[in-house]
C-alpha cells in the first residue's frame, strides 16, 4: 500500500514540478512513467478510491488546462493535493443559484473565513446568481458571475491547473464552475502573521520604529508607504522549485542602474534549488564572491533603510519568510551607515560615524595589536603602561596568545549563548557570565586584568557595527589578525591587512567595486565618512552609477538668496 | 573523507610551521633595565649595572640582602665584564630574564669613564637598536653602581616615570640640560657644537650642617655642583649641573647656574626662579620667575679666523618674592631692578662663556649660527669651528622685562615702633 | 596578452607614487646625504626635473603608439629579436628590483623591529603577499594603492610634522652641501630614483589613453619628488648631516625620536604600519610588472602559471644576497646606475629609432 502511494505521490510531484515549466513536454514523460509503473499501482489505488467515492470522474488527459467538466476538475484537485490523506485542503461543493454545480477549493487556515462566508458563498448560492439570460448548462456563466454577482474586490481568472493550485497554496480560494474551462481565484489570503513590530537587530533612537515582518506583501507595503512613487517597481520572481517561494525585486525606475537591475533579476531567476527559506539563502545564491569574508549585500530589518537605499539607486530584494530585506549593490563603507545618520543633524551624524569607525578599528585590531606589542614590540608603548602589563601578567601561567584566545573564545561563547538562551534570562546570562567569568578568571590568576579590558572593549567595538554580517566578518578577521600578530607582530598584521584589503579591493558587488568611491576613486559624496549637512547632499552616491544623479536642488540657498534680495535663482528640479 | 584528512594534516603542518616561535618574547621574559650604569671595572674592564623591577607586586615578600632588594620594587645587579653587552649576558647567570634596554630611562656613566671617552660605548648601544635615542645620559660623580643602588623611589610608585620626570625639570628649573642620548652622540660628531650631559651625584645629606660651606655673600640657587646641595630628605640621587664634552671625552663641569646660562645662550631655557642680590639693599635676595621671551639673537662675524659673537638674550619674568620693602613696582624703580637683573645675567653669562672658552668647548651651539657663513661643507670642515671657539670674542647683551608683579602692585614698607623717630 | 583591466588616473598616480616615494623609508636618504651632505633635499628636485625630462621622451614614444605598452613598442621599433632582449632585461630588472628592495626592507625590519625573527620568514610573508597581489592583478593592486595612499600621505606627513620639536634650521647649513657642482652631478645620476616611472610606460595599455599617461607621469613624478624632497628636508632639519650619514633608516629613527612628554612618545607603530604596507605594495607592483613583462615577451595568455615560479625566483634571489652592506653598496648602487641607462636612455633610443624607421602605431580611439 504504502509503496504504491509513494509511487503516486512521486508522480504527482514530478508532474507538478514540471507543469509549471513546460506542460507539453511533460505529458509524454508522465504517460511513459505511469505506464511503466501501472500494473499494481493503479489497481490498488482505484480500489481505494472506489471506497471513498461513488462517482468516478477519471481525468481524461494530463493536460494542464482546466476542464469544462466539473467532476474532472474536482478529481484533478483531489489528486493534486493528495486528498485521500492530506487533511488541509477543503473542497466545498455547492450550486450556483441553485442551478450550476460548482465547488470552491482552499486550504484550511490560510483563507479569511469571513470573506468566504459573508461575501462569496452566500452570493453565489443566492437565487440571483443564476444567469437569467443563459439557460443552457453547457454555457459558462463565468463572465456573468464576475460582472454581476461576485462583490469581491480582487479576483482573477485562470485557465491552468498549475496556476490555480499555486493560488490555493498561496491562500487564495479557487472557484470551479461546471461547464467553464476557467476558474475564479479570490484573493482571500487570511492566514496568521506577525504584526509589524520594532526591529530587533537594528534599533535606532531617532527614526522610524517599525521593522519588516515575515510576510512579503506586508514588507512591500512598508516600503511603498515610504516611497510613494509610481515609478517604484516591484517585480515578483518565483524562487524555490519545491516550496514555491516568492521574492520581490524593488527599485525605482529611472534611478536604479538598469544594468544592476537586470543582473540581479538574472541571478535570482537562475537560482535552481528546491527551497528558499528567506533572504539569507538568496544572498548566498546571488552574491559575487562567496569565499570572501566581507558581505557584498546589505541585509536590513528596517523599511526606512531599504527605502532610502532605493532612493539612492540601489535595488532591494525581499524574500518570503524572513523579516529582512537585501540591498544591493553595496560598498564596504555603506555597511557602516545607519538610517539614523540621515535623521540626525550633520555634527551628530558625523560624530556617530566616527565613533563607529573607532569601534570598527578597535574590534578588528585591538587584540592583535596587544598581542603584537606584548610579544614583539614592548618598546612601542609608554613605559608605565608596560609596567602595568608586566605586573598584570606576572601571575598568569599562559602565554599571551593562549590567554587572549581563551578570553576571545569565552567572549564569543557568551555572545552566542546570549542569543540562544530564552530572552528573559538571556541578558542576565550575558552580563552575569561576562562579569563573573572575567572577575573569577582574573582573581584566579588565569588571565590578566588588562586583557579582560581589551577583550571587553573589543566586544563593545564590534557591537557598534550596524551590519550584523559585517560584524561576524570582522570577528572572524580579528582571530586571524591575532594569529598573524602572534607570528610576526606588527609586520604580520600588516601583511595580513594587505592581503585582506587587496582581496576586498578585488571583489565587486553587482559590478560596483567594493571599496569605491575610494578605490577605484570616483567622486566622494558628502555622505561618505563625514556626513555633510543634508542640503549639501545634492547628488546620489556616484559609485552606484545611477542614471539620474541629482537628488535635490539648492535648498537653503534659495531662501537665503531671497532674504538677501539677490533674487531667487530657483533651479530646482 | 580523504580530503578532510589531507586538510587536517596540512592544517597541522601549517600550524606547526607558522605559529609561535618567530622571535616572540613574552613581556615577562624580559628584564627591563630602567637604569643602566657603566663605569670602569675593578676585576674586569667594565662594571655594568642595571636596575630592574622585582615585580613582587603589592604584598611581595622582600627576601635576601636588604641592600639588594628594595621595598620599592626595584633592584640592581652589577657585574664586572669585558664589555657592557657581554655583561648583560653574564647577568643572566643569576637572572632568569633577558636584559632589555628598550625602556631604559637613564644611562648612567661614571665621571672617570666619561673623561676617558664614552663615544664607542654609546655607539655600541645605539647600534644594538634596543636603546632608544630619547634615553637620557647622565654623568655621575663617583661610582655608577652606588648611584643606581641608591636611586630609590621616594615619591611615587613608578621608577621610570620618576626618572623621566626628573629630567623634565629642565623646563621648570633649568638646572640640568635634558638631552637624549641620540642627540648627544650626534653632538659629539658635530663641528657646530660640543656635547653636554646632565651631571648627577649622590648627596650624603651632610652639606646642610656643613658650616665651612656657609658663604659670606649670597649664594644663588644654582651655584652648586651635583652632590653639594645643602639638602636632607628626598632621593639621594641629585641631578644638577652639566658635564661638558669635547668629542666624546668629558672635559669639565658646569654648575647649576652655569647650566642655566648655557641654556639661555643656546635658546633652550624655558623658565626658572632666579634669585639675585637686591641692587639697593645689598644682601637681600630677590626672586624672579624668569622665562624666555624669544630665542636669543646670535650674530657672528669673522675677523680673519677669529670669530666675533654678539649674543643678545631676551628674557621676561614676574616678581615673585621681594625681600626688601622697596616699592620696585613703581615705574621709576622697576628699571633699576631690571637693570640689576640684566647685569647679573650678563656677568654670569660672561663667566660661563669664559669658562667654556677655557675648556675649549662651544656648548652654546654658536656654531649653528656660524655654519651659515660657510657655503659648502668642505669649507666648513676645513675651518673647524670648535677649534676656533676659544679665540672667540663674545659680546653679551641681556634684555629683561618684568611683566607682572604678582598679586601686589605696590609694596608698602613694614612699620616698626621705632619708625619716624 | 593577459587581461589587465583599466585603471584610472588617480589609482595609477598612487601606484607609481607609492613605489617611488617608498624609497625614502630606507637607506636612500642616508646615501644621498653621504654624497651631497645638506643639499639632498634640493638635489632631489634636480633629479625630479631630469626624470620629468626623461619621461617626456618616454611619453613622446608612447604617443606614437597609442594604446600600447612600452614592451609592445619595443617589439615594433627594435624588431622582435632586439625587442625581446630589451624586454627581457626589463623583466629581469623588475625581478631584481623587488628582491633588492625586499632584502633591504627585511634587513632594516630585522634590525629595528623583529631582531629575533628569521629573515626567511619575513621575506616569505612578503612574497606570499606579492603572489596574492599578482594573482588578483593590476586592478586590485592599483585600488589598494589608492586606498593606502591616503593613509600613507597622512601618516607620513604626521611623522614628519610630529618631529617638529626636533627641527633645527641651522642643520640646513652649509646650504650648498659639498658644492653646487657635486649636487648637480649627483642630482643627474641619482635621477634614477624615479626610474619606477617606467611602470607608467609598461602599463600604458591599461591606462585610459595617451592624454592620461602624460598626466599620470607628471603628477606622480612631482608628487614623489615632493615626498622624497620633503622627507629629506625634514630629516636634514632634524639630524645634522654627520649623523644622517650614518643611519640605517633615518625616517624610522625620526619616528623613534618623536617625544612629547612622558606619554606621547614611541610613535614607531604608526610608522611601522605605514612603512610595511607601502613596501609590500611596491614589491607587489614590481613583482607583478615582471610577471606582466614575461607574459608579454613569452606571448602567454594566462599569467597564473608563471606567478608561483617567479615568486620562488624572487625569494631565492632575495635569500642569495649575503648581507646589508651588499644590499646598500653593490645592488642598490648598481641598480641605480643601470636603471638610468635602461629606463631613461633605451626609450629615447627607441623613440629615435621609431622616428627614423617611421614606425607609428595605429590610431585607436582611446
Amino acid at each position: 500500500m504504502k509503496k504504491a502511494f509513494d509511487e503516486i505521490y512521486r508522480l504527482y510531484v514530478n508532474d507538478e514540478a514540471v507543469a509549471t515549466k513546460n506542460s507539453q513536454k511533460n505529458n509524454t514523460r508522465r504517460e511513459k512513467s505511469s505506464s511503466r509503473s501501472t500494473p499494481l499501482t493503479i489497481e490498488e489505488w482505484n480500489k481505494k478510491r472506489k471506497v471513498q467515492e461513488e462517482t468516478v470522474c477519471q481525468p481524461q488527459s494530463n493536460s494542464d488546462a482546466i476542464s469544462s467538466e466539473l467532476c474532472v476538475n474536482l478529481e484533478k484537485i483531489k489528486q493534486r493535493f493528495l486528498m485521500h490523506k492530506n487533511q488541509g485542503i477543503i473542497i466545498r461543493e455547492f450550486n450556483i443559484g441553485k442551478k450550476t454545480n460548482a465547488f470552491i477549493a482552499y486550504i484550511k487556515g490560510m483563507v479569511d473565513k469571513q470573506t468566504l462566508n459573508l461575501a462569496i458563498i452566500p452570493q453565489l448560492m443566492s437565487k440571483e446568481a443564476a444567469d437569467e439570460n443563459n439557460g443552457s448548462d453547457d454555457q459558462c456563466t463565468i463572465d456573468y458571475l464576475v460582472k454581476n454577482v461576485l462583490a469581491v474586490h480582487n479576483l482573477t481568472r485562470l485557465s491552468k491547473f498549475s496556476e490555480a493550485s499555486m493560488q490555493i497554496l498561496r491562500g487564495a480560494s479557487v472557484l470551479f464552475i461546471e461547464g467553464c474551462d476557467e476558474c475564479i481565484v479570490f484573493d482571500t489570503l487570511g492566514y496568521e502573521k506577525r504584526s509589524v513590530s520594532k526591529p530587533v537587530t537594528e534599533s535606532v533612537v531617532r527614526g522610524p520604529q517599525e521593522g519588516f515582518t515575515e510576510n512579503l506583501l506586508t514588507n512591500i507595503t512598508l516600503i511603498r508607504r515610504i516611497v510613494k512613487n509610481e515609478k517604484l517597481v516591484n517585480e515578483m520572481i518565483p524562487v524555490g522549485n519545491t516550496n514555491h517561494s516568492n521574492c520581490a525585486v524593488i527599485y525605482l525606475e529611472g534611478i536604479a542602474n538598469p544594468k544592476v537591475i537586470n543582473e540581479i533579476k538574472k541571478r535570482i531567476k537562475k537560482i535552481n534549488t528546491d527551497v528558499i527559506m528567506g533572504d539569507g539563502m538568496i544572498e548566498q545564491f546571488i552574491e559575487d564572491n562567496s569565499l570572501t569574508l566581507f558581505p557584498q549585500i546589505l541585509s536590513t530589518e528596517r523599511p526606512d533603510k531599504a527605502a532610502s537605499s532605493i532612493m539612492e539607486g540601489q535595488v532591494v530584494i525581499i524574500a518570503e519568510g524572513t523579516p529582512f530585506a537585501l540591498v544591493a549593490p553595496v560598498t564596504f563603507f555603506h555597511l557602516f551607515h545607519t538610517s539614523e545618520d540621515s535623521q540626525l543633524r550633520c555634527p551628530f551624524g558625523t560624530f556617530l560615524r566616527l565613533i563607529r569607525l573607532v569601534g570598527v578599528a578597535l574590534a578588528t585590531f585591538l587584540p592583535a595589536i596587544y598581542v603584537a606589542v606584548a610579544l614583539f614590540h614592548s618598546e612601542a608603548i609608554p613605559t608605565q603602561i608596560l609596567e602595568a602589563i608586566i605586573e598584570a601578567r606576572e601571575r598568569v601561567p599562559f602565554p599571551t596568545i593562549v590567554e587572549i584566545l581563551l578570553l576571545e573564545i569565552s567572549f564569543e561563547l557568551i555572545r552566542e549563548a546570549g542569543i540562544r538562551v530564552p530572552t528573559i534570562i538571556g541578558q542576565t546570562i550575558g552580563i552575569v557570565g561576562a562579569l563573573i567569568l572575567g572577575q573569577a578568571a582574573v582573581s584566579a590568576g588565569i588571565v590578566s586584568p588588562i586583557l579582560v579590558i581589551i577583550v571587553s572593549v573589543t566586544g563593545l567595538g564590534s557591537f557598534v557595527i550596524p551590519s550584523y554580517t559585517m560584524g561576524i566578518a570582522l570577528r572572524i578577521l580579528r582571530l586571524f589578525f591575532i594569529l598573524s600578530a602572534a607570528m610576526m607582530g606588527f609586520f604580520g598584521i600588516t601583511v595580513l591587512a594587505f592581503i585582506v584589503t587587496i582581496f576586498a579591493c578585488s571583489i565587486k558587488s553587482f559590478g560596483v567595486p567594493y571599496f569605491s568611491p575610494i578605490a577605484p576613486s570616483t567622486k566622494i559624496g558628502p555622505d561618505f565618512l563625514i556626513r555633510a549637512p543634508i542640503w549639501m547632499q545634492k547628488n546620489r552616491p556616484d559609485e552606484f552609477n545611477t542614471p539620474n544623479r541629482k537628488r535635490q536642488g539648492n535648498n537653503q540657498k534659495v531662501w537665503i538668496d531671497e532674504e538677501q534680495g539677490i533674487g531667487g535663482d530657483d533651479s530646482n528640479t | 573523507m580523504r580530503r578532510l584528512v589531507i586538510m587536517i594534516l596540512s592544517g597541522a603542518l601549517m600550524i606547526s610551521m607558522l605559529t609561535g616561535c618567530f622571535g616572540d618574547v613574552e613581556v615577562n621574559d624580559w628584564a627591563y633595565a630602567y637604569t643602566v650604569g657603566l663605569e670602569k671595572g675593578v676585576s674586569n674592564k667594565t662594571r655594568f649595572t642595571i636596575q630592574i623591577p622585582t615585580l613582587k607586586g603589592e604584598g611581595g615578600e622582600v627576601s635576601g640582602e636588604s641592600s639588594q632588594t628594595d621595598k620599592d620594587g626595584y633592584t640592581y645587579i652589577s657585574i664586572d665584564a669585558p664589555s657592557s653587552l657581554s655583561g648583560a649576558n653574564m647577568i643572566n647567570t643569576a637572572l632568569s630574564r633577558k636584559v632589555n634596554f628598550m625602556h631604559t630611562k637613564i644611562f648612567v656613566v661614571s665621571e672617570d669613564l666619561a673623561r676617558e671617552g664614552i663615544g664607542e660605548i654609546l655607539n655600541t648601544f645605539l647600534r644594538f637598536g634596543q636603546l632608544r635615542m630619547i634615553t637620557q645620559l647622565v654623568v655621575v660623580r663617583g661610582s655608577a653602581r652606588d648611584f643606581i643602588r641608591n636611586n630609590k623611589l621616594v615619591v611615587g610608585k613608578s621608577l621610570p616615570k620618576t626618572e623621566e620626570d626628573i629630567m623634565n625639570q629642565e623646563k621648570n628649573a633649568g638646572l640640568i640640560d635634558n638631552i637624549g642620548i641620540g642627540e648627544l652622540v650626534g653632538q659629539m660628531k658635530l663641528l657646530t657644537m660640543q656635547a653636554t650631559a646632565p651631571l648627577a651625584k649622590l648627596n650624603d645629606f651632610s652639606n646642610q650642617e656643613d658650616e665651612e660651606n656657609a658663604p659670606g655673600e649670597l649664594k644663588t640657587t644654582g651655584n652648586y655642583y651635583a652632590g653639594e646641595l645643602p639638602r636632607t630628605g628626598g632621593d639621594k640621587a641629585e641631578y644638577i649641573g652639566t658635564a661638558v664634552f669635547d668629542g666624546d671625552k668629558m672635559v669639565g663641569e658646569l654648575s647649576g647656574d652655569e647650566t642655566r646660562m648655557m641654556l639661555m645662550a643656546s635658546g633652550e631655557f624655558e623658565r626658572a626662579f632666579i634669585t639675585i642680590e637686591d641692587p639697593i639693599e645689598k644682601g637681600l635676595p630677590e626672586t624672579f620667575d624668569v622665562r624666555r621671551q624669544k630665542p636669543p639673537d646670535v650674530k657672528i662675524s669673522l675677523k680673519g679666523d677669529r670669530p666675533v659673537i654678539d649674543l643678545k638674550v631676551f628674557l621676561e619674568g614676574d616678581l615673585i618674592a621681594l625681600r626688601s620693602s622697596i616699592n620696585y613696582e613703581s615705574k621709576e624703580l622697576k628699571p633699576v631692578l631690571e637693570k640689576a637683573f640684566e647685569k647679573y645675567i650678563e656677568t654670569e653669562l660672561d663667566k660661563t662663556i669664559d669658562k667654556c672658552k677655557r675648556l675649549n668647548c662651544d656648548v652654546f651651539a654658536f656654531g649653528t649660527e656660524a655654519v651659515k657663513k660657510f657655503p659648502t661643507i668642505q669649507e666648513w670642515e676645513e675651518y673647524n669651528w670648535i677649534s676656533h671657539f676659544k679665540d672667540a670674542e663674545v659680546n653679551v647683551e641681556v634684555r629683561f622685562i618684568i611683566r607682572r608683579t604678582g598679586t601686589v602692585i605696590k609694596t608698602n614698607p613694614f612699620k616698626y615702633a621705632g619708625d619716624g623717630e | 596578452m593577459i587581461k589587465e583591466g583599466k585603471i584610472g588616473v588617480q589609482e595609477a598616480v598612487c601606484l607609481v607614487t607609492i613605489t617611488m616615494g617608498n624609497q625614502i623609508f630606507f637607506t636612500a636618504p642616508t646615501i644621498v646625504t653621504q654624497h651631497v651632505g645638506t643639499a639632498g633635499w634640493y638635489m632631489t628636485i634636480i633629479s625630479g626635473i631630469v626624470a620629468i625630462i626623461s619621461f617626456t621622451f618616454i611619453y613622446l614614444l608612447l604617443k606614437r603608439f597609442p594604446g600600447k605598452g612600452i614592451i609592445e613598442v619595443f617589439d615594433i621599433t627594435f624588431g622582435r629579436k632586439l625587442g625581446f632582449v630589451i624586454s627581457f632585461t626589463y623583466a629581469l630588472s623588475c625581478l631584481v628590483a623587488p628582491s633588492v628592495l625586499l632584502r633591504e626592507f627585511s634587513e632594516v625590519l630585522k634590525v629595528f623591529i623583529l631582531p629575533l625573527t628569521p629573515i626567511s620568514v619575513i621575506i616569505g610573508a612578503v612574497i606570499i603577499a606579492g603572489i596574492v597581489a599578482a594573482y588578483l592583478g593590476l586592478e586590485s593592486i592599483a585600488r589598494i594603492s589608492k586606498f593606502i595612499a591616503y593613509i600613507f600621505l597622512v601618516g607620513y606627513v604626521a611623522v614628519l610634522l610630529l618631529a617638529r620639536n626636533e627641527y633645527d634650521f641651522s642643520n640646513l647649513f652649509p646650504i650648498w652641501g659639498y658644492g653646487i657642482g657635486t649636487t648637480i652631478k649627483e642630482g643627474i645620476t641619482r635621477s634614477s630614483v624615479f626610474s619606477e616611472i617606467i611602470l607608467v610606460a609598461i602599463f600604458a595599455g591599461s591606462l585610459q589613453g595617451t592624454k592620461h599617461i602624460k598626466k599620470i607621469g607628471y603628477i606622480s613624478l612631482i608628487l614623489s619628488c615632493l615626498i622624497i624632497s620633503g622627507g629629506l628636508f625634514c630629516l636634514t632639519l632634524v639630524f645634522p648631516y654627520p649623523v644622517l650619514q650614518e643611519m640605517t633608516s633615518p625616517i624610522y629613527t625620526l619616528a623613534r625620536a618623536i617625544k612629547y612628554g612622558v606619554f606621547v612618545q614611541r610613535m614607531d607603530p604608526l610608522f611601522i604600519f605605514l612603512w610595511n604596507i607601502t613596501t609590500i605594495i611596491s614589491i607587489s607592483v614590481l613583482f607583478y610588472t615582471s610577471v606582466r613583462i614575461f607574459c608579454a615577451i613569452l606571448r602567454l595568455e594566462d599569467k597564473r602559471p608563471i606567478i608561483m615560479p617567479l615568486g620562488v625566483v624572487v625569494f631565492s634571489m632575495t635569500m642569495t644576497i649575503v648581507d646589508i652592506t651588499d644590499v646598500i653598496e653593490i645592488y642598490i648602487e648598481l641598480l641605480r646606475v643601470y636603471a638610468l641607462g635602461l629606463f631613461y636612455a633605451v626609450p629615447i633610443i627607441a623613440l629615435i629609432t621609431a622616428i627614423i624607421r617611421k614606425k607609428k602605431g595605429a590610431e585607436i580611439n582611446a
